[in-house]
């Protein structure tokens, strides 16, 4: 049964809108700004990739000021009965916050299946939902989790929502690993420093292809393989080798019957850092070879959104395959000679846009792979 | 055809191993905290055990149990395609409320790395794959009833894919972890099949009463 991905909306650093994204990526704009949330002195930079209009003291969580009006107005498009999968990382971790700082909220408030909670009742929801985590690769676990449960008929509808924010405790977490780049990030320059935390909100409606024929639906593309894999390396250091990463790819292909010369594009998970970005490219010379596939991150734009980054990615993907054209590395300047021939500097048509891989790899070593196919019909708002 | 091959489960007074019927008491002789000084549960070293976080010690201990329980060692070599689930109600909660208590205690200038990398609720499932060698798919899950047969349905659904040879899934409540084993059938013999396991753990919440039923199924020989 295939999964077809029938509506999605996203919310970035850019704004609202699949439209506006994409766009704002053709442009090479960055929507890295400074952050004035919380005093960023004490830590290794000042800049993230924040949306615009999120105010840290509304009694509502950064999450539920991203996630409310997007899924309201989504709720039409998603059926009650739909398995809504939450996947973040830390969800309202500014709840946690409060309850420290300010003494005013209960530290509980801030788990992720009260926010699942609260997703549900906003889509006026009856299923049993998820929470899934994985790391950085959180989101890109969900739609794999849901298009295998949708392929073997277990579920119908499945409907994908993800949000993580940019928070004290996020960043002051990753300051003290020594991560954060200084300035906006660099995915795959050869003079990276590292990464730029971001944040973002997305939903995707993964539905079985007779479900959406026998409503009507039009697709957006389809999810047609999955891998997962540990490194088993270390808790904040990806393997030196990439060969957790390649194994999560070969997975993908193995499983989707796709054959690894028709992959025309790779939205990379490129953080900036130095250790993921080369990793990631050995992974991918190890599995395409010599044959240099047009590879991309967009985490030099709007920054690492974490849990949602996969998602995010995701749709950004399949606009890419509509499109048949790759967006440029934003803010790459000089790509690393491990990327050189690989990681787009430029927006660059594609001659041919039969699939696109997309790649999250978190701590711990989790790493996670989809392979994607676009269906014509457009990625504009649902 | 997927069965449970191997149950393994500790609280704060003794450690087990369900299908080879073993049972220890160890509070004895030793606290949770030197347990793993005082007896030999890890076949080989884990590097810095006693600095993991109490979810991720909690998670190993029941992981390892479970895989001795299926009659997997824990070598150095490469090992079958394992990967590990884990499940609790509150995921990262207390590690989260540690790291940034005493980030804020500390002036809020310097957060400390080693307390920031327990707050994902993944941490403890990726402690146990990297010393483990689990190689497979890791993750949390949960739902919003703490209903751990929906857990065990999805990481069965890995192994009947072919994603992995086998399914760790732990789940980690206050003071106590139960760790399950999931694979295809072996020369050994199962614990019991993966419908009796969906049956109990749908009809009961907590690890004690998950115990009793299935060892109740199993004495019974109604199912296995």
């Amino acid at each position: 049964m295939k999964t077809l991905v029938v509506s999605c909306d996203l919310l970035t650093a850019y704004g609202r809108g699949i439209d506006l994204c994409w766009q704002s990526l053709l442009s090479g704009a960055s929507a890295i700004s400074r952050v004035r949330r919380f005093d960023t002195r004490p830590h290794a930079t000042s800049f993230a990739g924040i949306i615009p209009g999120l105010d840290a003291t509304l009694s509502d969580s950064l999450c539920m000021q991203m996630l409310t009006p997007m899924l309201r107005e989504a709720r039409s498009q998603i059926p009650t009965d739909a398995l809504v999968m939450l996947a973040s990382t830390g969800g309202e971790v500014d709840l946690l916050e409060r309850s420290i700082l300010r003494c005013d909220t209960p530290a509980e408030e801030s788990c992720l299946t009260r926010l699942l909670a609260k997703i549900q009742s906003i889509l006026a929801n009856n299923s049993q939902g998820l929470v899934v985590s994985a790391a950085c690769g959180s989101s890109t676990a969900a739609v794999a989790l849901a298009a295998a449960m949708i392929r073997e008929g277990r579920e119908q509808c499945v409907a994908v929502v993800t949000c993580d924010s940019v928070t004290e405790f996020v960043f002051a977490g990753f300051s003290s690993l020594r991560a954060l780049a200084e300035s906006p990030a660099a995915p795959f320059d050869r003079d990276r420093t590292g990464l730029s935390i971001g944040e973002a909100a997305a939903y995707a409606l993964l539905m079985s292809e007779e479900r959406a024929l026998r409503e009507r639906r039009s697709s957006r593309g389809e999810v047609v393989g999955w891998g997962f894999s540990n490194d088993v390396n270390h808790m904040t250091g990806p393997s030196a080798d990439g060969n957790g990463l390649a194994a999560a790819i070969l997975h993908a292909l193995k499983a989707s019957g796709v054959r690894k010369e028709e992959v025309d594009s790779i939205c990379a998970h490129g953080t900036g850092t130095r250790y993921n970005d080369a990793m990631e490219m050995k992974a991918f010379r190890r599995v395409f070879g010599d044959r240099p596939v047009p590879t991309y991150s967009i985490k030099g734009a709007i920054g690492h959104t974490l849990g949602a980054a996969g998602l995010v990615e995701m749709i950004v993907a399949l606009r890419s395959l509509e499109e048949k054209v790759v967006p440029p590395t934003v803010g790459c300047r000089c790509p690393d000679p491990s990327a050189r021939g690989w990681v787009t500097l430029d927006a660059e048509s594609l001659a041919h846009s039969r699939y696109a891989l997309s790649t999250s790899s978190g701590f711990g070593g989790i790493n996670v792979a989809l392979l994607l196919r676009a269906i014509p019909g457009g990625l504009s708002a649902p | 055809m997927i069965v449970v091959r191997g149950i393994g489960w500790i609280d704060a007074e003794e450690f087990g191993r369900a299908r080879t019927r073993d049972r220890v008491r160890y509070c004895d002789c030793a606290t949770f905290n030197n347990l793993w000084r005082c007896f030999r549960i890890f076949e080989l070293p884990m590097n810095n055990f006693g600095r993991f976080d109490s979810s991720s010690q909690w998670t190993c201990y029941a992981a390892v149990l479970a895989l001795q329980d299926a009659a997997i060692g824990h070598t150095r070599e490469s090992t079958p395609q394992i990967g590990i689930v884990v499940t609790s109600c509150d995921g990262s909660l207390k590690s989260n409320l540690e790291y940034f208590a005493d980030y804020v205690h500390s002036g809020r200038r310097l957060a400390r790395g080693h307390l920031f990398i327990y707050t994902l609720p993944t941490s403890p499932a990726a402690e146990a794959a990297i010393h483990l060698r689990l190689h497979g798919p890791t993750l949390y899950l949960t739902d919003g009833q703490n209903t751990l047969s929906r857990v065990i349905a999805v990481a069965a659904g890995f192994v009947e894919r072919g994603e992995a040879d086998s399914m760790l899934v732990v789940r980690v409540e206050d003071a106590k972890a139960l760790g399950i084993l999931l694979a295809r059938p072996a020369p050994t013999p199962p614990f019991c099949t993966l419908q009796k396991a969906l049956q109990v753990t749908d009809q009961c919440a907590g690890i004690t009463a998950i115990l009793d039923r299935l060892d109740e199924a199993v004495s019974r020989g109604s199912d296995t």
